[in-house]
């Protein structure tokens, strides 16, 4: 959601490029191939690109060889797909899709009133756009009453479930929670109204749409407790795109529709709608209402120049982070394989209604609470039915792994791994390097998605000895309610041009991001703890590593409430702890939620390789394969490794083995056709990867790259086909827009080069933008080393290694 | 030529100033529009800056004895713990406490001799607070007839935006 209780976790990653400190987090977006590309190729479309991104020209450069159309060596191209769903995804359609009222004029009472609104409405954004900077629009493209959309307890009369579940949950609180408003306020006193349509496409969409976000409102704005209330999202008619920022369209609400399927406007008595359930399902439901796209109308956001006045910044984007997920199989690059599942699979899952419902099933209902990790709002407004289920949701499905994964014991070469699996002796005094990694396993998006700069999850991590008393503790929370500074936390940082935290949300002044430590679906983030075995523990201590969760960061609710406010919930997510005695220890048994093995090195060498410790990595994936012989994707990682390390013979020996044991995995082809580039093999590079947008066709990464392997081989239009491609996937690809912008130029459509050669303007990163970040992190040394890929979380002092300078 | 000139800038100035000026000024709390929408028809409204950061509002409808008057007035207090407690004690001892309107909230109703009601709610957002006041007379031709499930229901909407503007 755009701008939000707390919202923003602004993801420009490409912004912070040039700066190693932050490869860890480009490479997360941008993946694995555009780090490779982005390094050496000496292929012009591939080095052009990079090199622009890396250095954040402000030109377009072009290529240094002309390209035309070569009609005689087109291939038959794979174009993309809408993504289907296999019939075991699909619920039965119950229903025939109404149709969409066609654009006609408005009728005589809507337009008197948008004619009234226009009179002192302030277009200063854009002449004639009602929404700007947000993307909302309503069927008519003018403005709307807010008494043509019937309300919730109209639609509550029958639907108690729902009503009773919507009004508990974030979507009906969207508007006027004090975590939101406080946020949007800032932008309405600062900036004026009319940039809180920006927020509010999203969290007040009947706001935007009547012409109720301007300085002389005449509007009645009494719908402000409902938010996203029913007849918004079940009017939307059509996605824009998943461009987000409420990229929907709604029609004019309508709960029934006459027999020929037209859509009839407003409140109708219930027994019109009793009378035929059917008109009524057509009219309020389509079956696009199931896909992720329609999540994304506001899941994704952009913070566009009208708004910050600066320039185009991603904000956030679950959609896409979902997309790239192991869960949306569209994505061939993923550690690990799952079934295919929407986010409404995970958010709003079937389960006994209690109340009267005639949207239930046989017996279950479609939550309509969304539960994910809102524990605030239910927590202000006592909705104590909503703040348990949301906790038990957080602490359901296995979301995340925490592994006390290997010790090194200061004095001793030898890493003790996967603990529990080994013997290993402690004595008192050692100085203990514990290795924790945290599996982000079972979450569809970011471990925090969203609006990182307010969410906050982070590692606690505690030594004790056996009385109870503390050792080592790290992520407490401090009396005044603030989270230990120098706790691991999965959040990000963003900074304005004073290089100074962004702490109320004023998401307009974000210039740049100091760190981004969220770890990506699927992906795994490595933890190191030191600590000192005190001399008068003689028996055993306990480490307990866990995962905490609270919604929003103290400091963002002292801005809210006032410092005086009670505590908010903290949710513990996983955890794990180890015994470790002083002396001899034998190998235990593993828990019920423990990892497999090999399962415990693969991630570990996940968490080596984005913290661009290769030999490591290539060490951990070598334990899977010798753990897992018969495991492709253990080759595959092995190979992955070598091409950031840029052993590419080494890659192309592994993952020849990878293709071995599974000829169709379409990773494996993925990262050889890399390979293949690199070997100037041209056509099994474009052989590969054809065969991977084959089995793959809505992958973002196998489309870039067939793209740029058609544009060196002079193939322009299957590379236009490619980019094109590309963008139906994702809109703001920048090499799409970068490659495109010169391939178009080059086909004689200069309009279309235009614009994509502006789009990649807009979209690409600042090259100053770094500056910001770095001299935060010069003001706050107690937490910089937190932009580091590798960092050690200790309370020793090692004035040995600070007085030597890294130079014994 | 020049004079004239001078005397036309001279007036097109005084004219921008006098209409800036007069521009009515709107009630930061809640529009005009939303008031009317409580009280049930188009309402006259009226502002006085009781501080350089608060102001109170009124909005009535109707004439004479038969009128309904929404007033809004925000204070910023000094010392919140104790201010409030002042505040608070407008409302009687049957307050009913209210959870998701500011920090914090109670709402009372009184009827006097006349039989004329006020709903109040006296509200807190950090360190300020407000009193929302409903006067409506027993009954009148121009005044909305609410229930008491709808009264409540109204005025705590306006209070939630009332301190939803305040956060």
């Amino acid at each position: 959601m755009p701008c939000a209780e707390g919202y923003w976790s602004i993801v420009s990653p490409l912004a912070l490029q040039s700066s190693t400190i932050h490869k860890q987090q480009v490479r997360q977006k941008v993946q694995m191939e555009m780090d490779h590309n982005a390094r050496k190729s000496r292929w012009v479309v591939s080095l052009v690109f990079s090199t622009a991104v890396v250095a954040g020209l402000s030109f377009l450069p072009l290529g240094t060889h002309a390209i035309s159309a070569q009609a005689g060596q087109q291939q038959e191209s794979v174009p993309a797909q809408p993504q289907t769903y296999p019939d075991r995804r699909i619920e039965r359609q119950e229903y025939i899709q109404a149709e969409p009222q066609p654009k006609t004029e408005l009728n005589a009472e809507r337009k008197e009133y948008a004619d009234k609104v226009r009179q002192s409405y302030n277009f200063s954004v854009m002449k004639g756009n009602i929404s700007l900077p947000g993307n909302a629009e309503v069927e008519g493209d003018d403005f709307i009453q807010p008494g043509a959309f019937p309300n919730a307890k109209y639609c509550g009369h029958c639907h108690q479930e729902a009503y009773h579940q919507w009004r508990q949950a974030l979507h009906s609180n969207s508007f006027r929670t004090p975590f939101y408003r406080t946020s949007v306020n800032i932008v309405m006193n600062t900036k004026g109204i009319q940039f809180a349509r920006h927020c509010d496409s999203c969290h007040n969409p009947i706001g935007v749409l009547s012409g109720g976000l301007t300085q002389e409102s005449i509007v009645d704005r009494k719908f402000d407790q409902d938010g996203l209330t029913c007849t918004t999202c079940h009017s939307v008619q059509k996605i824009q795109s998943t461009i987000g920022n409420g990229a929907y369209v709604l029609g004019v609400p309508a709960v029934t529709t006459d027999a020929a399927g037209k859509r009839i406007p407003g409140e109708v008595p219930y027994a019109d709608i009793l009378a035929h359930p059917d008109w009524h399902a057509r009219a309020v439901m389509q079956p696009f209402y199931r896909t992720p796209e329609f999540c994304a109308a506001c899941h994704k956001a952009n913070l566009p120049t009208p708004l910050n006045g600066y320039k185009w910044i991603r904000a956030f984007t679950a959609y896409d982070e979902w997309q790239n997920s192991k869960f949306s199989q569209r994505n061939p690059l993923t550690f690990y394989s799952a079934d295919f599942t929407t986010c409404q699979g995970c958010h709003m899952k079937r389960a006994p209604n209690t109340l009267p419902e005639p949207g239930a099933k046989n017996g279950t209902f479609v939550s309509h609470r969304w539960e994910a990790g809102n524990t605030a709002v239910p927590f202000y407004y006592g909705f104590d039915e909503q703040l348990q289920k949301t906790i038990a949701f957080l602490r359901s499905g296995n979301y995340l792994n925490v592994d006390i994964f290997a010790l090194k014991i200061a004095g001793q070469d030898e890493m003790i791994a996967p603990l529990g699996t080994r013997p290993f002796k402690l004595q008192s005094s050692d100085v203990v390097q514990a290795l924790v990694v945290i599996q982000n396993k079972n979450i569809g998006h970011s471990l925090i998605p969203e609006v990182r700069d307010l969410y906050e999850a982070w590692v606690e991590f505690m030594v004790k000895d056996s009385a109870g008393k503390e050792i080592y503790h790290s992520g407490f929370i401090k009396p005044d309610g603030m989270l230990d500074e120098r706790a691991h936390s999965f959040t990000n940082r963003p900074v304005n041009t004073d290089g100074v935290f962004v702490d109320n949300h004023k998401v307009w002044t974000i210039h740049s991001v100091a760190y981004d430590n969220t770890v990506a679906a699927g992906r795994s983030a490595l933890v190191r703890y030191e600590f000192k075995i005190p001399a008068e523990v003689k028996d055993a201590v306990t480490v307990t590593a866990r995962v905490n969760y609270r919604h929003l960061r103290q400091s963002y609710t002292n801005n809210v409430l006032g410092k005086d406010h009670p505590d908010y919930p903290i949710v513990e997510l996983a955890s794990r702890t180890r015994t470790l005695k002083i002396g001899d220890n034998l190998p235990t048994p593993p828990d019920t939620g423990d990892n497999s093995d090999w399962m415990r090195w693969n991630n570990l060498g996940i968490g080596f390789l984005d913290q661009l410790q290769y030999s490591d990595a290539i060490h951990a994936f070598q334990e899977v394969t010798k753990l897992r012989p018969d495991y492709a994707d253990g080759f595959t990682n092995l190979g992955l490794t070598d091409i950031e390390w840029e052993k590419f013979s080494d890659a192309h020996a592994n993952l020849e083995k990878a293709l071995k044991l599974n000829p169709e995995s379409a990773r494996a082809l993925y990262y050889m056709a890399l390979i293949e580039r690199r070997f100037s093999h041209s056509e099994a590079e474009v052989a590969d990867l054809r065969k991977v947008v084959e089995m793959y066709p809505q992958s973002r990464d196998a489309r870039r790259e067939l793209g740029i392997s058609y544009y060196q081989q002079d193939n322009t239009k299957l590379a236009i086909e490619q980019f094109e491609a590309l963008q139906t996937i994702d809109s703001d690809d920048l090499a799409a827009h970068y490659n495109l912008a010169i391939l178009y130029r080059r086909a004689g459509m200069k309009e279309k080069a235009k614009r994509e050669s502006a789009m990649f303007v807009t979209k690409k990163v600042d090259p100053g933008a770094p500056t910001y970040s770095l001299d935060f992190l010069r003001k706050h040394p107690e937490i910089s080393t937190e932009s580091v890929p590798w960092h050690l979380h200790s309370d020793l002092v090692q004035e040995s290694t600070i007085q030597s300078g890294g130079q014994n | 030529m020049m004079s004239a000139l001078k005397t036309f800038w001279a007036m097109f100035g005084l004219l921008l100033i006098a209409s800036v000026s007069c521009r009515a000024e709107n009630c930061p709390w809640i529009n005009a529009a939303t008031a009317g929408g409580a009280l049930g028809g188009t309402v006259t409204a009226k502002l006085v800056h009781t501080s350089r950061e608060d102001v109170t509002c009124e909005f009535r409808l109707g004439r004479g004895n038969d009128v309904a008057i929404l007033e809004i007035a925000v204070h910023t207090m000094g010392s919140p713990a104790q201010d409030f407690q002042s505040y608070r004690s407008t409302c009687s001892s049957a307050a009913t406490p209210l959870r998701g309107i500011g920090n914090e909230a109670t709402e009372c109703t009184s009827i006097d001799q006349r039989g004329t009601t006020t709903e109040q709610i006296v509200a807190r957002v950090r360190d300020r607070a407000f009193i929302l006041k409903w006067t409506f007379p027993p009954a009148g031709d121009s005044i909305r007839v609410l229930s008491r499930d709808e009264l409540q229901d109204t005025i705590r909407n306006l209070a939630e935006q009332v301190a939803g503007s305040l956060f």
